[in-house]
């Protein structure tokens, strides 16, 4: 799975993504929301209904091999995204072509198989929160080792030198591979979900704010971590983070999402050092 | 005579700030010079005269507002930078552009020989490109035993050359650097000057901003001078008295 520079074709495109919470607007679909106001209204909740508008029409390309990084304050659309992404969610509009290997499809249209197939074996996820990724009463190797058998592993032996190679590279202790993450502390478990999502090599993996709330001991060990996988296996990432610093080491591209919308897209450093939007010049200019 | 690696042509950058008011400030105005294949041309001027501007704007860090940058790719086609899409220029730098800035920028924990080796590792072949960056460092004066120490403890001389040595490690048809020498001793600077000369007769296309003459003297082609954001002078070094616009002899 070697990084493919010169792919015309994006793994992944999302089309105008909506994703509403809420009655909607009397006499509209509930994506007819706040749909009168085409550019940023300021806010993300609809004057009429008090539906919130979490995405709205969002859209991006992740080629093979890039990372691209979602940059916004909290409560801006981008986890709401990324559970569309890993269809927690379904979204109220738009779609999502996923094109790995030979099999482009709407991920917002397949079926209950397939929708399994691809949140096991193709497309990962590490979560901000480790509890909604790991199941916190199995012992760290056996969620890994969950994850293995959910993408068609079989041989026990397989799984579980895979765990542990998984597991020592996050820097989680072997000797603790047979405990609980429960015991864990917050960092540990965070190095358990990434252990856990990357274990069977996806195609595409979706970080959440895969940092926020680590010391930043453990903080530069799971970026290291991250850039050591993702050079060795050209695994394509999309990274969501609200720490500039944190997007501007792993991201090739970035989108910035306020209000449920994307406002600015370009090159990370571009975003970075001569951004365009009246936000992304607060957020860059507030930076320490 | 050789067609330019990359022409600049009536270059503008106007940065607006919105937070202040949506308060214009003009970097660049009606900027125009070419560059030819294995030349180098310095960049000269005062504080604020928009010298790293011109160079973020050819490296795409900074958006221009107008004009356009053609750049010569290595299979002939012509792609200008001011407008290429963004995933072009990525693959630009990747393989034919390179941009130095004044200070290093490195992961933490990463030690200098990975920070210089790691962004040209392709396909797996670390310890050959590890070998070539520990000689590079060397030959720097960077001593064996501080290339497997992490940058973060070392002096602004010693990481200025680990960031020289990550972008020359591999040759690149254009290079943009930010003041190469301004952290280091003469003995230093003429090591680094050499690393440049020896890219520069292996084809590389230097620009560079400079401030001192013996690093102009040594390196440059042809100089040119920026004041304000404008071109106020351009030509070889023997036609512009440089010394009136950077630091005087040694």
């Amino acid at each position: 799975m070697l990084e493919n520079r010169e792919t015309e074709f994006p793994l992944l495109s999302v089309k105008e993504v909506t994703k509403t919470y809420g009655p909607g607007c009397p006499g509209r679909d509930t994506a007819g929301c706040l749909l009168a106001c085409d550019s940023d209204p300021g806010t993300n909740s609809c004057a009429a209904c008090g539906s919130i508008v979490a995405c709205r029409d969002v859209s991006l390309d992740i080629y093979p091999g890039e990372t691209v990084g979602i940059l916004g304050e909290s409560g801006s659309g981008k986890s709401t995204l990324l559970r569309c992404l890993y269809l927690d969610e379904t979204p109220t509009s738009g779609y999502a072509n996923f094109n790995p290997v030979g099999e482009c499809r709407n991920l917002f249209s397949v079926d209950r198989a397939l929708r399994r197939h691809i949140r096991s074996s193709l497309v990962g996820i590490v979560y901000q929160e480790a509890r909604r990724g790991l199941n916190l009463l199995v012992t760290a190797g056996g969620n890994v080792a969950e994850r293995l058998l959910a993408a068609e592993w079989r041989s026990v032996s397989d799984i579980r030198g895979k765990a542990s190679d998984y597991l020592s590279r996050t820097e989680v202790p072997l000797d603790r591979m047979d405990d609980f993450p429960v015991y864990f502390s917050s960092g540990m478990q965070q190095r358990v979900q990434i252990a856990k999502a990357l274990s069977n090599s996806p195609d595409l993996v979706l970080l959440d704010e895969p940092t926020t709330g680590l010391d930043v001991s453990v903080q530069a060990g799971v970026l290291d971590l991250i850039r050591d996988i993702k050079r060795e296996y050209g695994i394509t990432i999309l990274v969501v983070s609200h720490d500039l610093p944190v997007i501007g080491m792993l991201a090739d591209r970035t989108i910035v999402m306020r209000h449920g919308r994307v406002i600015e897209a370009g090159l990370t450093d571009q975003i970075l050092e001569d951004p365009q939007h009246p936000y992304t010049q607060l957020l860059a200019s507030s930076a320490l | 005579m050789q067609k330019p690696i990359l022409s600049v042509r009536h270059l503008y950058k106007t940065f607006t700030q919105h937070i202040l008011g949506d308060k214009r400030l003009a970097a660049l105005q009606d900027v125009f010079f070419d560059i030819e294949p294995g030349q180098c041309v310095a960049v000269i001027g005062g504080s604020g005269a928009g010298k790293s501007t011109l160079l973020k704007c050819i490296h795409r860090t900074c958006l221009p507002t107008s004009g356009s940058m053609e750049f010569r790719t290595a299979s002939g086609s012509l792609v200008d930078l001011a407008t290429a899409d963004d995933r072009k220029v990525l693959e630009l730098r990747r393989e034919e552009i390179r941009y130095v800035s004044q200070f290093l920028r490195a992961a933490p924990r990463v030690p200098a020989v990975d920070v210089v080796a790691m962004p040209h590792v392709v396909n797996g072949n670390l310890d050959s490109v590890r070998r070539d960056a520990s000689a590079m460092l060397t030959s720097l004066g960077i001593r064996p035993e501080l290339q497997t120490s992490y940058p973060a403890v070392f002096s602004g001389g010693e990481q200025q050359r680990v960031n020289v040595a990550r972008a020359l490690l591999r040759a690149r048809r254009l290079i943009l650097l930010d003041e190469p020498t301004s952290a280091l001793d003469a003995e230093n600077r003429d090591k680094v000057l050499d690393l440049l000369t020896q890219a520069r007769a292996g084809g590389s296309s230097i620009i560079a901003i400079m401030h001192d003459l013996p690093t102009l003297e040594r390196l440059a082609d042809r100089v040119l001078v920026l004041r304000d954001g404008e071109v106020l002078a351009m030509g070889s070094p023997a036609e512009i008295d440089v010394a009136e616009y950077v630091g005087g002899r040694e």
